[in-house]
């Protein structure tokens, strides 16, 4: 047996390093009949917000070479209506449930929070400060290094649990927000968020989401993730946690060796169902033919 | 109970220009299919990555059905399998139609491939010994399906676009015509383009008819999980936000959602 124990920060500790990424696995709830979600070493939510969001209009998704764009818009059933409708399942688990919050405003990060914190069975926080697909909010928080410093400066402020940072990497030196995150008691920071794309139907001429630019995501965005996780590794010391474009065992082994501690799997969910239990075993074979006894070992082991 | 399966082809033939029907052994997901679900396919390639969703066209005990016209690469992937290959495949998804039997008449409205769920469905309403009226739109004859699946259909109209085979014009137009000699309530049941569905939904909504409609969307994951199959639900509100297609769908009556949102 493989030790495929994680630990993420001094706050986090995975049965394995396998998560589910935001967005592209409902709140943990979608798949339970289909998916042993046990088999995760953690369940990161869709991105919650203070109220409920209905999102974009449609089209909001289509598929691209090795991947898509979608422009979904943080469409989410509200902070209040989550913890009403989904504790009850999502307290049950093995694995650790992380929520993701997303807002508008600072204030609506800091009260989503503070509501999301008389939960007990949550684990830890993403915070969403990456999304390309809404007007306000999302991106602009995780693009100035300012802005960043002051709004993760005050939610930590507010919570004792494990708090991560998403990134997106659409910036101009995503080590340098990474940074800010490090300086203010981030736990971690979970990178990337999908890589701004755009898609146009030639016979209508019409884009083909709605707003025109969407966040591309699948095996396509695979080598800009690995480039983003390698160079942040050599840059800060808080721990990784790698995601983009994820869709096999072996992509996961390189996401470690680039220095990402534990990995989130996103676009695949819609197109692998299994993709959790072959990554495992892929792991344990991995490291056994390695000569490995803990899977932590192959983090940033990239040999340049 | 959604199963997700290793399945084998035990047909896979042209039934019309561009259109095939596909016969799979999947006991798991053909014993509890109803009319209006569908199933997920999965492909292997990492190029095209959705799995490609298509209705339930027929389940008899081992047996399901699937009637796909070719209209890009996965289709036409699809029209080379060879019997005895295995797919993989998930299913039963989304919801089904509702057939109310208090209803005097039940008329199914087909356009194109849309045909597809319809045929399942008029058997379950013939099982119910209810004899359902059929009307099925294509672009001209060579579009139009083999007989053989409307056989025991004794009230069957076939249309087409430039009148190559039955009436010449639109489905609706075809039903419109019809209209004359149904008397008492109506429910219908469609599947086809939004530009018929959308006409459909007028003309429902103009003479209180109940109207059940399955809709198509692109999906990235068929299950809830990517919020990227969506309907606008039909209200005054402009927040009323959306369904989704693959869960709360793809049926649904026609005065709950928009057509051209
Ligand atoms: C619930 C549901 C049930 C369906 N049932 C059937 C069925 O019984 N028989 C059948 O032939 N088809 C059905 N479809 C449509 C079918 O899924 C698409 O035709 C198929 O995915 C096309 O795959 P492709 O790779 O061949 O085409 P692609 O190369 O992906 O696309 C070719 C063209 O078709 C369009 N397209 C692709 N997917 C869809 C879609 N889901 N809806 C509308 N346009 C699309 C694309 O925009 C493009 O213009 C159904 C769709 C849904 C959502
Ligand atoms: C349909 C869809 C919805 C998403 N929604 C969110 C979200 O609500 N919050 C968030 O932080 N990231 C969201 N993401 C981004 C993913 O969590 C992930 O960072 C990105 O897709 C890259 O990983 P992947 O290539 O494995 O999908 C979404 C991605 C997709 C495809
Ligand atoms: S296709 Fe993903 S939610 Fe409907």
């Amino acid at each position: 047996m493989i030790d495929l124990t994680t630990q993420i920060g001094l706050k986090l500790q995975l049965k394995n390093p396998v998560l589910t990424a935001s967005g592209t696995f409902g709140y943990g709830d979608e798949l339970a009949d289909l998916i042993d979600l046990n088999r995760f070493g953690g369940i990161v939510t869709k991105s919650l917000t203070l109220h409920p969001r209905a999102g974009n209009p449609s089209p909001r998704i289509t598929e691209t070479t090795a991947g898509m764009i979608n422009s979904i818009g943080l469409a989410n059933i509200g902070v209040d209506a989550f913890i009403e409708q989904k504790s009850e399942l999502l307290s049950h688990l093995p694995g650790k449930v992380i929520v993701n919050i997303a807002g508008r405003t600072e204030d609506e990060y800091a009260d989503t929070l503070k509501k999301l914190e008389s939960q007990e069975w949550i684990a830890g926080y993403e915070m969403n400060v990456s999304c390309p697909n809404v007007r306000e909010g999302g991106i602009e928080f995780g693009a100035k290094p300012e802005i960043l410093n002051h709004i993760v400066g005050r939610i930590r402020d507010l919570t004792n649990r494990f708090l991560m940072i998403k990134l997106s990497p659409n910036v101009t030196d995503i080590r340098v927000l990474a940074e800010v995150c490090q300086k203010r008691s981030a736990d971690a920071v979970s990178m990337i968020n999908t890589v701004y794309g755009a898609a146009i139907d030639i016979k209508t001429r019409k884009p083909l989401v709605n707003t025109v630019i969407g966040g591309l995501s699948g095996p396509a965005i695979k080598p800009i993730a690995v480039a983003n996780i390698y160079k942040t590794h050599r840059a800060v010391d808080i721990p990784i946690v790698g995601i983009g474009g994820i869709s096999c065992g072996a992509d996961v082994v390189e996401f470690l060796l680039a220095g990402a501690s534990a990995v989130e799997l996103g676009t695949v969910n819609f197109f692998n169902l299994n993709a959790v239990a072959e990554i495992l075993e892929f792991l344990e074979e991995y490291c056994v033919a390695q000569g490995i006894g803990v899977v932590t070992e192959l983090v940033g082991k990239v040999k340049v | 109970m959604r199963h997700l399966t290793e399945t084998i082809i035990l047909e896979n033939n042209a039934v019309a220009k561009n259109i095939f029907r596909m016969t799979l052994k999947c006991p798991e997901i053909s014993r509890s299919a109803q009319p209006g679900q569908f199933v997920n396919i999965y492909f292997s390639d990492q190029i095209h990555i959705f799995p490609r969703p298509f209705s339930i066209a027929g389940a008899t005990d081992e047996i399901l059905n699937l009637i796909y016209r070719v209209v890009g690469v996965q289709t036409s992937q699809m029209a080379g399998w060879k019997i005895g290959q295995t797919v993989k495949i998930l299913g039963p998804l989304g919801n089904q139609f509702t057939v109310d039997a208090s209803v005097d008449n039940h008329v199914l409205i087909g356009g194109g491939v849309g045909v597809a769920p319809l045929i399942f469905l008029a058997d379950k309403i013939l099982q119910g010994g209810i004899e359902p009226q059929f009307f099925l739109g294509v672009k001209n004859r060579d579009e139009m399906p083999d007989g053989k699946f409307f056989r025991q259909l004794q009230d069957f109209h076939a249309s087409s676009d430039d009148g190559s085979i039955g009436f010449h014009g639109t489905v609706v137009d075809n039903f419109l015509s019809h209209l004359p000699g149904i008397k008492k309530s109506v429910a219908i049941y469609a599947c086809g383009p939004e530009k018929m569905n959308a006409a459909l939904a007028q003309l429902a909504g103009e003479r209180r008819y109940d109207c059940q409609i399955s809709f198509e969307r692109l999906m990235a994951c068929g299950l809830g999980l990517c919020q990227g199959c969506t309907v606008k639900k039909n209200s005054t509100d402009a927040e009323a936000g959306y369904l989704l297609v693959c869960k709360d769908g793809p049926v649904f009556h026609s005065d709950r959602v928009m057509f051209n949102d």
